[in-house]
């Protein structure tokens, strides 16, 4: 059986300064959730009518992709801990996988509203959806960029129990990435 | 092998029935679109933190760092459940006195996908 690593210390995963940058990015979004919902409180109907032409099979799907995603990521961690140095780059690149099939249901279905008419200037529904999941896509391609870099090194052996910095920084940013679209994909897809 | 039967596998598992449940079970309308919309996000925020603790270990780290985590889940949620549970009344309100509801913009031409 695998190392089981015993940590009796409280510690952060990765750098530093990435948690501090997930916590303004996670405070950013938190405003930007605020702000949708009261808009949808000065205009109820036209969000809960605007919101029927959303298909929630792309969002649903998308939200499993992600967190599959975040599990290929976390097992990654902990196969480095366990020094099983030959799982790692594999399971990167499943998550790299992940963050490419989250990428094509995004441009399939932008692409399905843009060919009805349907633009981040239609309405205020419309501006936040765009908005919101554009932003959070930017995310998801510097978070798949990530794991590209991470993999890369993981294929050369680079992480090892006693360095993996680096992993656990990147692992802590794409963790982000899943969470805030956990939030984001009820709030536009399913609230009526 | 052993590394798939670790703690963040169960976590995964959870993950994904509780998105499923989600998605496409709760938004039919079986329950009351209110009731319906409340469990979503208590969901969500559950499925929030279990990313923030267990994928993210955040369980494992100081709690100088991890109370604001915990924070923003808490009162992003409270917030947005806060707003949407008093914009339902409002709208209940208006449209129980005969006042119709804000007009909407040309009709959106709806998606072929059966909701």
């Amino acid at each position: 059986m695998a190392s089981i690593s015993l940590q009796t210390t409280r510690r952060l995963p990765g750098e530093q300064g990435v948690w501090v940058f997930i916590a303004a990015d996670m405070a950013m979004f938190g405003l930007l959730f605020v702000s949708f919902m009261l808009e949808r409180s000065k205009n109820v109907e036209l969000f809960n009518q605007s919101q029927l032409a959303l298909n929630d099979n792309y969002g649903g799907i998308n939200t499993l992709i992600l967190l599959t995603s975040s599990w290929f990521v976390a097992l990654a961690v902990q196969a480095t801990k366990a020094e099983r140095i030959r799982l790692v780059p594999r399971l990167l690149f499943l998550a790299m996988l992940c963050g490419a099939a989250f990428g094509i249901v995004k441009v399939v279905e932008y692409t399905e509203k843009l060919s009805t008419g349907i633009s981040m200037l239609t309405n205020d529904f419309y501006m936040f959806y765009f908005v919101l999941t554009g932003i959070h896509f930017l995310h998801v391609i510097a978070g798949t960029v990530v794991l590209a870099v991470l993999w890369n090194k993981a294929r050369n052996a680079g992480y090892s129990r006693a360095n993996m910095m680096g992993l656990e920084t990147g692992a802590s940013y794409w963790h982000m990435v899943d969470l805030l679209w956990i939030m984001i994909f009820p709030l536009l897809y399913l609230m009526r | 092998m052993a590394l798939l039967l670790s703690p963040a596998s169960l976590v995964w598992v959870i993950l994904m029935l509780a998105t499923c449940i989600s998605t496409w079970w709760l938004p039919k309308d079986a329950i009351p679109a209110e009731a319906a919309v409340a469990f979503i996000l208590l969901i969500a925020a559950i499925k929030v933190r279990l990313v923030l603790n267990h994928f993210m270990e955040l369980a494992r780290a100081p709690l100088q760092w991890r109370l604001p985590f915990e924070a923003w889940v808490v009162v992003s949620t409270a917030v947005i459940l806060g707003v949407y549970l008093q914009t339902a009344a409002n709208s209940g309100a208006q449209v129980s006195q005969g006042r119709e509801p804000p007009a909407m913009t040309p009709a959106v031409e709806r998606s072929t996908e059966s909701r």
